[in-house]
């Protein structure tokens, strides 16, 4: 009674919006979830329009393929433009996605578990680290596929790795580890712009190149390093996802409801940063996919913890719409996919910033 | 009713040469409501976290009978919840989805969402009357149906001990009648042991069994709020001059501050 | 007060050392009677045209980004916010790549010009849209503004790179920063910006210690809060707009340099500010010698070298102090 005389307006059929509020249940025998039937919907409607646009991506090019054509090559069909589809079109399409997926997945677990819109990997190092190991071995003449994606991934590892154990004291406290991060990556970082300035400008160029992220000449070795890091990353961080929930609380109340605070902390931080590093060490980093994806799922489904799969499967959709424009946008060349997505991803931030700004009460 | 529901023997917490409680024994009696009061920074939320286990401490914390050390985390909060200071939730969070989060310590991994979870947040979401808040977003409520979408929360879990770090502070004088009078009801009908710690002594006094006064982390006085709530007792724990008289209405002790009111000081500028 | 002295002191030995070591170095003496009684001596003109320039340029550059740095920290109250967040850094680059794609010059010193209009352009945009709303430029906002437009203009300037070759290899080496090209002409032409910018961070110290008790109180305490972070965000781009288009852009300075004024003279920024106006120039100079002699007979810029010697100076820092959060 008193509560309609403290507040404003309540929901005026309260039952269904209770219904509404707590979702729809699957339950059977040893097996019980909770489900939210928008979330589903934009989940299956994102899907939809990746598989189209993916088919679309394969379908464009210097050589263009029709629908039936493209259908029958990536079935098993043989010739000239079987060969286009197997060989370059279809590991990059299907790369693209995995990669722009890992970076979905990796975003959504890390904003969610700073409660930053701005946290993502790069914080901890995975770029920066991936990008010195990458531009020391181009500088050395190393330039396979193999030693590279390895290389890169050994990079973002350790220097993750240097951040969370240079920050660790008692526990982990958010802003110590962002201030390690920063103390890292600025002298990785500076390490890279030296090494850099020495090398001889072709291999300067091909190295600043990488750092655009790109999925150009996407194999399927690499399709597969990036569909093992999904394989890995995706089931371990739904695992974790009733963990990273209840962190998103903050520490006094999930250490209330009895989680293990550290663990589940160094669990969640170990898959975001695999799986960012996976997509790094393959695609180089490929900017705002991580920042931008959980927020459009977000808002679609309309809870604030987004789910980790449909960021994943927004990453996904974001990577292969950016490649497809890139491709298609600049005529014979072809601009990378990571300037694509920060051209498209400023102004979103800015058109999120406004709105939210023009009905901000506290900051 | 003589069980203890939640004790502390020994109980040391704080850093070394830093002890803010430093060897405290306590035993908290099943079903009764217990007011932890004292000054500011006395160590009445250090004790209030230290016996919730949400702070790191040295000695026995002893929960329905058996040492919490030998208790996993979920299993401690399948018994007991608490609801720290202060807390804030992601923005956009639904009640439902917060109400829900209580059910973690319940929830394995393929059983995310048993009939048992979704009746708990049901109940605790009625007890709490926010039902009809369900699907709006936490951070968008007033200040009071905040705190009672936590304590719905807190609810969901189903312990038989719930501990509450100053549930009503900057609540409206409503909102705080209504929370405190919602933890009686949850203490009458369904024999929750209930503790909080709370600042306003009347409160204390009125909705509370028992009364422990804290100071400089040792307990200053212990038993009922007429035994604790007392002149000398708050001149020592708080240091201040105050009547107290009997509550026309319940008869629990009241507190009125010996301060000069203003009339009298207007009438007699010169007087102090 | 005594650690001022001191620090002063510090300062001017390492301005001292910047004079004497080089690819040659210098005795102390020589250094000396060149810089008191110059004529005819062996080491004049090295001394007078190189040294002289270059040590002057990390004196006052080094306590712009410091200077600069605790500016923006006071005005976001945000521990992590560096002068690149209101998008300078940004900026100039793309200043300094438009000077170099669409206009073709290709001499350090023309990017000047270039580098500070693009550095005052973008973030005279950050401040537009993080001012946005009724409460006006609070740190939050500032701090997703520059973040956003920032990596917004940092992509078109990646794209220029990408097209261009010759744009891409004369931008490495201006994007590194470096105090070696710092003559004197260029910072005759630069004073001015400094001084005011100076002028301007000193004048909004009240202000900024009222801000940091959040702007409701500064605004209780008689401050008007828009304001005071107008001239500080002003401050800002004019110390380290000129900073980053006269040596191009050298980042660890602003972030870290305050951080430790801090610990050392407490959170008044009446103490804070005097304090990072000299610790900038000792790292920065400090770094800068470090360069000079690490890799003899060839040099490693600056802005090489300020990070990799100061981060782990810096993180040392962090794990030894308790960290305040937000």
């Amino acid at each position: 009674m008193t509560a309609s005389l403290h507040s404003g307006a309540a929901d005026p059929a309260p039952d269904r919006a209770l219904n509404r509020a707590l979702g729809r249940a699957v339950r059977g025998p040893g097996f019980s979830a909770r489900l939210a039937p928008r979330a589903l919907l934009v989940a299956s409607a994102a899907l939809a329009v990746l598989l189209a646009l993916a088919v679309a991506s394969i379908c464009f090019g210097d050589y263009p393929l029709r629908f039936d054509q493209v259908v029958d090559a990536i079935f098993g069909g043989s010739g000239g433009q079987s060969y286009i589809v197997q060989r370059f079109r279809l590991p990059r399409a299907v790369g693209g996605a995995l990669a722009g997926a890992l970076l979905g997945l990796s975003g959504a677990v890390f904003q969610t578990l700073a409660r930053n819109v701005l946290a993502s990997p790069d914080v901890l190092g995975v770029e920066t680290g991936a990008a010195l190991v990458t531009v020391v071995l181009m500088t050395l003449g190393l330039t396979g596929t193999a030693a590279l994606t390895g290389g890169a991934f050994a990079g973002a590892a350790v220097a993750t790795a240097a951040v969370y154990l240079l920050a660790y004291r008692r526990g982990i406290n958010g802003m110590r580890l962002i201030l390690v991060g920063i103390g890292v990556n600025a002298c990785v970082t500076g390490g890279t712009s030296y090494v850099l300035m020495l090398a001889e400008v072709h291999t300067a160029e091909r190295a600043h190149n990488w750092t655009l992220g790109g999925f150009n000449g996407l194999g399927w070795e690499q399709v597969a390093v990036l569909a093992t890091g999904l394989a890995v990353t995706l089931p371990l961080a739904t695992g974790l996802a009733a963990r990273l929930r209840t962190l998103s609380l903050g520490d006094g109340v999930a250490r209330a409801l009895g989680l293990p605070l550290e663990r589940s902390r160094l669990l969640l931080i170990g898959a975001g940063v695999l799986a960012a590093a996976a997509s790094v060490a393959v695609a180089g980093p490929v900017a705002f996919i991580a920042l931008v994806a959980p927020q459009i799922a977000r808002r679609l489904i309309g809870r604030p913890d987004g789910g980790l799969v449909t960021s994943a499967i927004f990453g996904a959709l974001l990577a292969v719409a950016a490649d497809f424009a890139g491709r298609q946008l600049a005529g014979d060349a072809e601009i990378p996919v990571g300037i694509v997505t920060a051209l498209a991803g400023g102004p979103w931030l800015v058109y999120l910033l406004m709105k939210r700004g023009s009905r901000s009460t506290n900051g | 009713m003589d069980d203890e529901a939640l004790g502390a023997r020994g109980l040391v917490v704080g850093y070394r040469g830093h002890e803010v409680i430093d060897g405290l024994d306590l035993a908290l009696m099943r079903g009764r409501i217990t007011a932890i009061i004292g000054a500011n920074g006395c160590g009445k939320s250090t004790l209030l976290r230290a016996l919730s286990r949400l702070l790191p401490s040295e000695g026995t914390v002893v929960l329905d009978g058996r040492d919490t050390a030998t208790l996993s985390t979920r299993e401690i909060a399948r018994r007991l919840s608490v609801l720290p200071q202060g807390p804030s939730a992601p923005e956009g969070l639904t009640v439902a989805d917060l109400v829900a989060r209580g059910r973690y310590p319940h929830q394995r991994w393929l059983r995310q969402w048993s009939e048992t979870d979704e009746a708990a947040v049901r109940e605790a979401l009625e007890r709490t009357n926010m039902t009809a808040f369900a699907g709006r977003p936490v951070d968008e409520l007033s200040g009071g149906q905040r705190q009672k979408a936590w304590i719905a929360m807190a609810l969901a879990q189903r312990t038989d001990t719930v501990l509450l770090d100053e549930p009503t502070t900057y609540l409206d004088i409503g909102h705080q009648a209504e929370v405190l009078d919602l933890l009686v009801e949850l203490n009458v009908s369904a024999g929750r042991t209930i503790v909080f710690v709370l600042h306003d002594l009347n409160q204390a006094a009125r909705y509370a069994d028992r009364v422990i006064a804290m100071e400089r982390g040792r307990i200053a006085a212990d038993g009922t709020p007429d035994e604790v709530i007392t002149p000398e007792t708050l001149r020592a724990v708080f240091d201040v001059e105050a009547h107290v008289v009997a509550d026309p209405h319940s008869g629990a002790p009241l507190v009125i501050p010996a301060s000069v009111p203003l009339t009298v000081r207007r009438a007699a500028p010169a007087a102090s | 007060m005594s650690g001022l002295v001191a620090l002063a002191i510090a300062v001017g030995v390492v301005a001292m050392l910047s004079i004497g070591v080089g690819s040659r170095f210098i005795p102390p003496g020589s250094v000396l009677s060149a810089l008191f009684s110059p004529g005819g001596g062996f080491y004049d003109n090295v001394i007078w045209e190189l040294r002289v320039p270059r040590t002057v340029a990390g004196l006052v550059i080094g306590a712009a980004l410091g200077l600069s740095g605790a500016v923006m920290q006071g005005l976001t109250r945000n521990p992590i916010a560096d002068p690149g967040i209101l998008g300078v850094h940004a900026g100039a680059a793309f200043g300094v790549v438009v000077a170099i794609y669409v206009f073709g010059l290709l001499d350090f010193r023309a990017y000047v010009g270039f580098a500070f209009a693009g550095a005052a352009l973008v973030s005279a945009a950050v401040w537009l849209v993080g001012s946005r709303g009724r409460d006006g430029a609070t740190p939050v906002k500032l701090a997703l503004a520059g973040a956003a437009i920032s990596a917004f203009i940092g992509s078109a300037t990646s794209l220029v790179l990408y097209a261009d070759s010759t744009a891409f290899d004369e931008f490495r080496f201006w994007s590194v920063g470096s105090l070696a090209g710092a003559k004197a002409d260029l910072l005759l032409a630069a004073a001015p910006f400094l001084a005011g910018g100076a002028l301007l961070a000193f004048g909004v110290i009240r202000g900024l210690n009222a801000l940091s008790m959040g702007a409701d109180v500064a605004r209780s305490l008689g401050q008007r809060v828009s304001l005071v972070r107008g001239a500080a965000a002003l401050a800002v781009v004019l110390l380290s707009g000129t900073a980053v288009a006269a040596v191009g852009p050298i980042g660890f300075v602003g972030l870290t340099v305050p951080h430790v004024a801090r610990a050392l003279a407490g959170p008044d920024h009446r103490r804070v500010l005097p304090y990072s106006a000299l610790l900038g120039p000792l790292v920065l100079l400090g770094a800068d010698i470090v360069g000079r002699v690490v890799a003899i007979p060839s040099e490693v810029q600056v802005g090489a070298i300020t990070a990799a010697v100061g981060a782990p100076v810096f993180i040392w820092f962090v794990r030894r102090r308790a960290v305040r959060e937000l």
